[in-house]
């Protein structure tokens, strides 16, 4: 590096501005690929937080003699430093008579700002900002089983990313069937433990392909399936990373979603396909 | 195979007489130097078609051993090697046959896996009876810029 | 001269930038295995502490991804270092036992570099490490496989019934000084990238 930097003395002032700002620039080349590899780690969402506002929109969302009603969250916003977090979504109420002929409800779209506690656990107060009646109308489409199952996968994840093991336990019936992808992991309450025991100085899973679908009708059991792309880094400053597909039962019991069974495998990890093809 | 063969013998000599034979452009042919107890070793190059019209490999012969035309494919992330029976060469266009992708597969050596240093001679089938034949030189690596192997296409 | 300056600076710089990433460690695959040799003898990845292991899965009947990739390990082993090429061991996993025997192995293998350790050993054994390091491979279809193909046998038995072509997952796998899996190589990855993956994995 001084070796490289010794011409510079020799050059113009001109040169030397022209040549920071290529240094410069090569600099946040190199930073955005930093960047890059750092959003490994993922979308940056607040899990908690998200379980948090999902499990409040699920108990929201109701069934009852009168009528029914459904949210539909579109997008949650980052928390500002009052924990006053916005909230994007589509509700709908059905109520007899009120196009129930057809079985058609009008939409709306609603921007509430919640506010939650400090520790994101808690939604303290909600305020409409946007209520209008949105340009569609559909069939009912009910939310409440995902929003309460969206709050279980963002609950779980935000526990194994934070080494809480009764956070994990909240989530279990009795008499759960649990499988681990790693051999060592014979139940629950080995998880974290195994965790603590890596001494990882960042651990991190990136949740994709959420996917639910009723188990029987009639029924509030669930198929619930997802991907991890978990990632940590070591003591010794490396990073591990593993592809894992979950797959869970959960039934919704008393307004929870809860874990009958949970699977979790390892799967081959992703590569460059590209060098794959280019040989 | 071998009726494939005779086949194509004979269209050449039937067509000799109308077909003016007009060679492809053979770019630097190799075969790899490969272990003296190897069962299959691999013939690469580059066909240029210069002519006006299309032209289709349908075979490969020589003295050394039976060739087959062959191809390496990845599917589902592995990769597979197939046997083919046509690779056509448009009007002006270029064919690689090297590593990863189409190769000529030759086994059953007469008089042993080829040696690092020798030359064989191949003999190309076209579908329209003309034959080419070419002298590959047994090599244990290929020249830099066959190696860069650009994207298959 | 301004511009040859500013261009050292930006490679030396990319340069440096590209050193600093290691290759992660890869978990749920892997692990250790012992398999018969063509050393004669039984062998384990364990063996190799301390060492930086290339592995690939593959048949000595293959005429092309086989080869190439071995003759690509080659040419790595000959711009190694001495002390370097010490601690690098390439390890050819057959995945055709049918045919590939210890000392057909041993033979092959020696001609591309004399280090090059082949393992073959029954087929559960073999699907056993594949499963563990997710290789995959299967047998082509009969039909695709051309009577060329079918003398292809050892034995010289009539081989109606043993054509042995095989799709197989292409990569080198890479394994660091403690035998974990920290990515993959191909027969395409440049041997610079290979040595300078391979030098900071011996650093660590």
């Amino acid at each position: 590096m001084e070796v490289l930097m010794q011409p510079l003395v020799r050059l113009s002032r001109k040169a030397q501005t022209i040549i920071i700002k290529l240094v410069a620039l090569v600099l946040m080349v190199g930073l955005s690929a930093a960047a890059v590899a750092a959003d490994l780690s993922g979308s940056n969402l607040n899990y908690g937080l998200h379980s948090t506002i999902y499990q409040w929109f699920g108990q929201l969302d109701t069934a009852n003699h009168t009528h029914e009603s459904s949210h539909h969250i579109l997008n949650i916003g980052q928390p500002n430093p009052e924990g006053v977090v916005e909230v994007k979504l589509e509700s709908q109420v059905a109520r007899p008579g009120q196009g129930a002929e057809q079985g058609r409800y009008p939409g709306r779209y609603e921007e509430r700002l919640l506010r939650v506690s400090k520790t994101f656990d808690k939604v303290l107060s909600s305020q409409s900002v946007v209520d209008t009646e949105d340009d569609f109308d559909s069939k009912y489409r009910p939310s409440r089983a995902i929003n309460l199952i969206k709050s279980l996968v963002y609950g779980w994840t935000h526990s194994l990313d934070v080494y809480d093991s009764s956070g994990l336990q909240s989530y279990l019936l009795a008499n759960v069937e649990f499988v681990a992808a790693e051999a060592q992991v014979k139940q629950v309450d080995d998880y974290v433990p195994y965790l603590l025991a890596q001494n990882y100085l960042k651990n991190h899973r990136d949740l994709s392909k959420l996917a639910i679908q009723p188990i029987e009708a009639g029924q509030d059991h669930y198929l619930v399936t997802f991907e991890y792309q978990w990632w940590a880094v070591s003591q010794q400053g490396n990073t591990e990373v593993a592809q894992m597909a979950v797959e869970m039962q959960v039934h919704i019991i008393s307004g929870r979603a809860m874990i009958k069974t949970y699977q979790e495998v390892y799967l081959a990890p992703i590569t460059d396909k590209g060098a794959e093809v280019r040989c | 195979m071998r009726h494939k063969l005779l086949l194509a013998s004979a269209l050449t000599c039937a067509l000799s007489s109308i077909v003016q034979a007009a060679p492809l452009v053979v770019n630097e042919p190799w075969i790899r130097a490969m272990p003296s107890n190897s069962r299959v070793i691999p013939i690469f190059f580059g066909l240029e078609n210069i002519t006006s019209s299309e032209r289709v490999l349908v075979a490969m012969y020589s003295p050394a051993g039976e060739v087959e035309i062959h191809e390496t494919v990845p599917v589902d992330g592995m990769m597979k090697m197939q046997p083919i029976m046509a690779l056509p060469i448009a009007a002006g266009q270029k064919v690689m046959l090297k590593p990863g992708g189409y190769h000529g597969m030759m086994s059953s050596f007469t008089h042993g896996v080829p040696a690092e240093g020798e030359t064989v001679a191949v003999t190309l089938v076209y579908a329209n009876g003309e034959e080419q034949q070419i002298h590959v030189k047994v090599i244990r690596r290929a020249k830099t810029k066959t190696m860069q192997m650009p994207a298959t296409n | 001269m301004l511009f040859r300056t500013a261009l050292g600076l930006v490679v030396g710089l990319l340069l440096s930038v590209n050193l600093m990433a290691s290759m992660p460690i890869l978990k749920g695959i892997g692990g250790d295995f012992s398999l018969q040799s063509s050393l004669g003898k039984q062998v384990s990845l364990s063996d190799y502490r301390g060492q930086v292991v290339l592995m690939f899965f593959g048949y000595t009947n293959c005429a092309d991804i086989c080869p190439t990739t071995m003759a690509h390990m080659s040419q790595l082993m000959d711009r190694l270092t001495p002390e370097q090429a010490q601690q690098v061991q390439v390890l050819f996993v057959s995945i055709d036992g049918d045919n590939d025997t210890p000392g057909h192995l041993n033979n092959y293998l020696a001609y591309f570099n004399p280090t090059f350790v082949g393992l073959v050993d029954e087929r559960h054994k073999i699907d056993a490490v594949a499963a563990q390091y997710h290789a995959q491979y299967e047998k082509l279809a009969e039909g695709l496989v051309t009577t060329v193909y079918k003398k292809l046998t050892l034995t010289g038995e009539p081989t109606e019934q043993r054509g042995y072509l095989y799709s197989h997952t292409a990569k080198i796998y890479v394994m660091g000084t403690q035998g974990r899996v920290r990515g993959y190589f191909y027969m395409g990855t440049p041997h610079d990238e290979m040595h300078t993956q391979i030098k900071l994995l011996l650093q660590e």
